[in-house]
């Protein structure tokens, strides 16, 4: 069963139609890659899913968004429950102005997660092995009398599940401006997954960074797939081949094309798909 | 979850209702000068009260004309003395200063803009009063010091600052495209800055001096002290001189006991509060436009 | 050749307004430093402000700190919900163009214009000259001033900050307050300071509201002296020890003032480490 549906998705800003009646599936624990030339509603699309597209006044959406078979615009839709199981990775890091621990805890204490939510959160996290290196075993024998341990070991957990604790493990409390754009956007994504989502939305989540760095998030993403749903915007052909199971073509705000990737690169059953992927057209 | 949602939409509802109040209080601030004020508009026309120099409250005759052309006269002073003053510094710092040492002239300029204005004053009294004096006598013109000359070089140093930092901003908001694209036709650093920058940035210049002046044209204490504050139109710098807010600022005792005189001073403020208000509200308008920045009185 | 006469003039003006700025902290530290004792800054004058030879200022020191402080923090807790209300994310554009306006023409008026309005208004409320008083009309003095410094602050904040904590489901004012006030929070603390030292300087819209007294105040309904017109009332005598006591009490505002300029620059350095540009 297909994790999101969009069905007869339409957003419009004032006149300008950006999407024009897309109807999809995403799968779940799959990457998903949603590519097009920029200016094709890649990121409009991204934003509805988890409804960040509310900040803009001038949007209006037609259709619908299943998630699990539920609309998400409907009447009694719990917004913010929404956005802690939708998370959303920007295309530039913004790291919170706090300390590299106070931005991977800053979802789970607005959302005041409580001790026992926290550490079945990890525990689940465990049990798909993700965090071998981590020996779990030893977190969950932790005095935990103490103040906020359960936090400390979320903290751990997650930027070990993005790859940057050895990083930081250090300098948990100096400040997360001071890190690398390529650490930071990493931070970002160990904040995204603390507060237990199911899919991830990542918006060209590599444009900003070096090759090297572009290379870490990818890894990551390969990873973590195991887990969560994942949704990329990109705009690079390569990348998505890399590590797209499923791809979206979007073309002028118009759905040409999906299907899982092997099938969508190798024999693809559209022309605009053919010359977007041979490079005629961008 | 339906705490945090409550929560939010409350203090939505609070936050915006503030912008009300802000509203609410300059409505409320003309209002009530106005109130005040129009007792004796109601005795006397707005002309008289503005063109007339009879000043004799106990006779129940309310002229401002004097205190009016005091005021005017003694920014206008100050005006003549800060504009090159104030412009040629901006063009230097912004245009031919290094960086670090504009950094450096900027934190003294915050310094100088941020002295209290009886500091101002007392040093006016100090230095500035004696020093006409002096010019006065040298000049063949007996004078006690404390005159429109006086009020008007205080004055000059108070707005300084105000016209030199708001001038830089203006200057700063010229793209160096301009500057680079007019030295590459060959010309110097001068013509560029004379042809280019400064053509460029005339209205918002002419902002910034506006702001000055409106500025000084309020400015009480430093004034006050150092004036004079004889009710009379002067005749020469070296005459004493009575400005609106100084007039406010000596009477506030007296306005309960003296019929209509409450109202007679409560005009004076309304007429400084419209004037100053103008002033500021087409310069404000320039400069934001400018700028592209939200403009304010430093 | 003209280049370098407008150079000369220019490099002239700068200098003149720099030896205005040196003289004045000059001429402040000849007349006031060798009136200011210890016994000037603990004690409040004997025999009458403005005819005692003896005693100190404490009075009008203590008073304008009670003043400013006051006041600061009562703009402060206004000021804060004002400056986000003008985002975006809380009202219309076209209201918080209209009202940044408002405030802009609210931060030129001048401060014998607070001073008239709040005379009047205590008045009417039956209200002397205390020290309620001059809080109320410094606050609306400091009030623009804090606001429209920390609204153009907070205009800064890039959007996509408050998009990353409303994609973590956080909703708008816990965004505001953890994230934007934090990201803001050097550029608050200065708008504070700046108020601050507006407010302490100044004389003309405390004169009929503040009163000067002999005294520290014990009450918000009683008179309260202050140190710029400390300086005000006593210069006006003849008697030089009183003289005396306005030399100080000038020397210590200018030296408050000072501390303030700097203090806010060095706070928003150490407060702007951790967020991001």
């Amino acid at each position: 069963m297909p994790h999101i549906s969009l069905r007869n998705l339409t957003i419009t800003y004032g006149d300008l139609e950006v999407l024009k009646g897309v109807t999809a599936d995403i799968p779940d624990r799959q990457v998903t890659t949603i590519i097009g030339p920029s200016g094709c509603g890649k990121t409009t699309l991204l934003k509805s899913l988890n409804r960040l597209l509310d900040l803009n006044e001038d949007a209006r959406l037609y259709g619908e968004i299943l998630m699990d078979g539920i609309n998400t615009y409907g009447q009694n839709t719990d917004i913010l429950a929404l956005r802690k199981t939708v998370g959303f990775l920007s295309q530039r890091p913004y790291p919170l102005p706090m300390s590299i621990y106070d931005n991977v805890a800053f979802g789970p204490r607005i959302h005041k997660l409580s001790r026992y939510e926290i550490l079945n959160q990890i525990a689940s996290v465990e049990k798909h092995g993700l965090l071998a290196q981590c020996s779990v075993e030893n977190l969950f024998q932790m005095d935990m009398k103490k103040k906020n341990v359960e936090m400390d070991i979320l903290v751990e957990c997650y930027l070990r599940l993005s790859g940057l604790w050895d990083e930081v493990k250090d300098r948990l409390h100096g400040s997360a401006a001071q890190l690398s754009v390529g650490q930071q956007q990493r931070l970002a994504l160990a904040r995204t997954l603390a507060v237990g989502p199911e899919v991830i939305l990542a918006d060209e989540p590599t444009s900003a960074l070096d090759p090297l760095s572009s290379q870490l998030i990818e890894r990551q993403i390969k990873i973590l797939k195991n887990l969560y749903t994942i949704v990329v915007v990109t705009h690079i052909l390569r990348q998505a081949r890399r590590i797209a199971d499923h791809v979206i073509f979007l073309y002028m705000g118009e759905l040409v094309e999906d299907g899982p990737a092997d099938q969508f690169f190798d024999s693809p059953k559209d022309d605009r798909t053919r010359a977007y992927i041979k490079g005629t057209i961008s | 979850m339906q705490w945090r949602y409550a929560k939010d939409w409350c203090a939505s509802v609070s936050i915006r209702s503030s912008l009300i109040l802000v509203n609410l209080i300059a409505f409320i601030i003309v209002f009530v000068l106005f109130m005040k004020a129009e007792p004796i508009l109601r005795i006397q026309s707005l002309g008289h009260l503005l063109f007339s120099s009879s000043w004799h409250p106990l006779k129940g005759q309310f002229g401002f004309l004097s205190f009016i052309v005091g005021t005017l006269e003694v920014t206008a002073i100050a005006m003549v003395l800060s504009i090159p003053v104030s412009l040629l510094s901006a063009i230097y710092l912004s245009e031919y200063a290094h960086k670090y040492f504009k950094g450096l002239v900027r934190l003294m300029l915050d310094i100088l803009a941020g002295i209290p204005s009886v500091i101002y004053g007392l040093c006016g009294v100090i230095a500035i009063v004696p020093f006409v004096h002096s010019l006065g006598g040298f000049f063949g013109n007996p004078t006690t010091g404390y005159s429109l000359l006086a009020g008007g070089i205080i004055l000059a140093i108070m707005v300084t600052p105000v016209i030199i930092s708001v001038s830089m901003e203006v200057l700063a908001a010229i793209p160096d495209e301009a500057r680079t694209s007019s030295l590459a036709l060959g010309t110097t650093r001068w013509e560029t800055v004379r042809y280019v920058v400064l053509k460029g940035s005339l209205r918002g210049i002419i902002a910034a001096i506006v702001l000055g002046f409106s500025r000084a044209f309020g400015e009480t204490i430093a004034v006050l002290m150092v004036v004079g504050n004889v009710a009379k139109i002067p005749t020469s710098l070296f005459d004493p001189a009575y400005p609106l807010p100084a007039l406010i600022a000596n009477n506030y005792g007296e306005m309960m006991s003296i019929p209509l005189y409450d109202s007679a001073l409560l005009f004076a403020a309304l007429v400084l509060l419209v004037l100053v208000g103008a002033f500021g509200l087409v310069a404000n308008i320039t400069l934001s436009r400018l700028t592209k920045k939200g403009y304010y009185f430093s | 050749m003209e280049e370098t006469i407008f150079k000369g003039l220019m490099i002239a003006s700068l200098t003149l307004v720099l030896t205005a700025l040196a003289g004045m902290i000059l001429i402040m530290l000849i007349k006031g430093a060798p009136a200011l004792t210890l016994s000037m800054i603990m004690e409040t004058p004997r025999g009458g402000y403005y005819l005692g030879k003896e005693g100190g200022i404490a009075n009008a020191i203590v008073g304008s700190l009670y003043l400013s402080f006051g006041a600061s923090i009562i703009a402060f807790l206004l000021s804060l919900p004002m400056a986000f209300a003008l985002q975006k994310d809380y009202s219309g554009r076209q209201f918080a163009r209209f009202t940044r306006l408002v405030l802009d023409v609210l931060w030129g008026v001048p401060s014998i214009v607070y001073g008239a309005f709040g005379f009047v208004v205590m008045v009417y409320f039956g209200i002397r000259a205390s020290l309620l008083g001059g809080i109320i009309v410094l606050t609306l003095l400091m009030l623009p001033i804090m606001v429209r410094s920390m609204d153009e602050v907070i205009r800064m904040i890039p959007a996509e900050l408050k998009e990353v904590s409303i994609a973590l489901g956080a909703t708008k004012l816990e965004t505001t307050f953890a994230v934007i006030f934090r990201q803001g929070l050097p550029g608050i603390v200065t708008a504070v300071l700046l108020a601050f030292g507006r407010g302490i300087g100044d004389a003309a819209s405390i004169l009929f509201t503040a009163g000067y007294t002999d005294y520290i105040p014990r009450s918000l309904y009683d008179p309260v002296a202050s140190l710029p017109l400390a300086v005000f009332f006593q210069i006006g005598t003849p008697i030089p020890e009183v003289q005396g006591r306005a030399y100080a009490s000038a020397l210590i505002l200018l030296f408050i003032v000072l501390i303030v300029c700097v203090a806010s620059r060095l706070l928003a350095r150490r407060f702007s480490r951790k967020i991001i540009r």
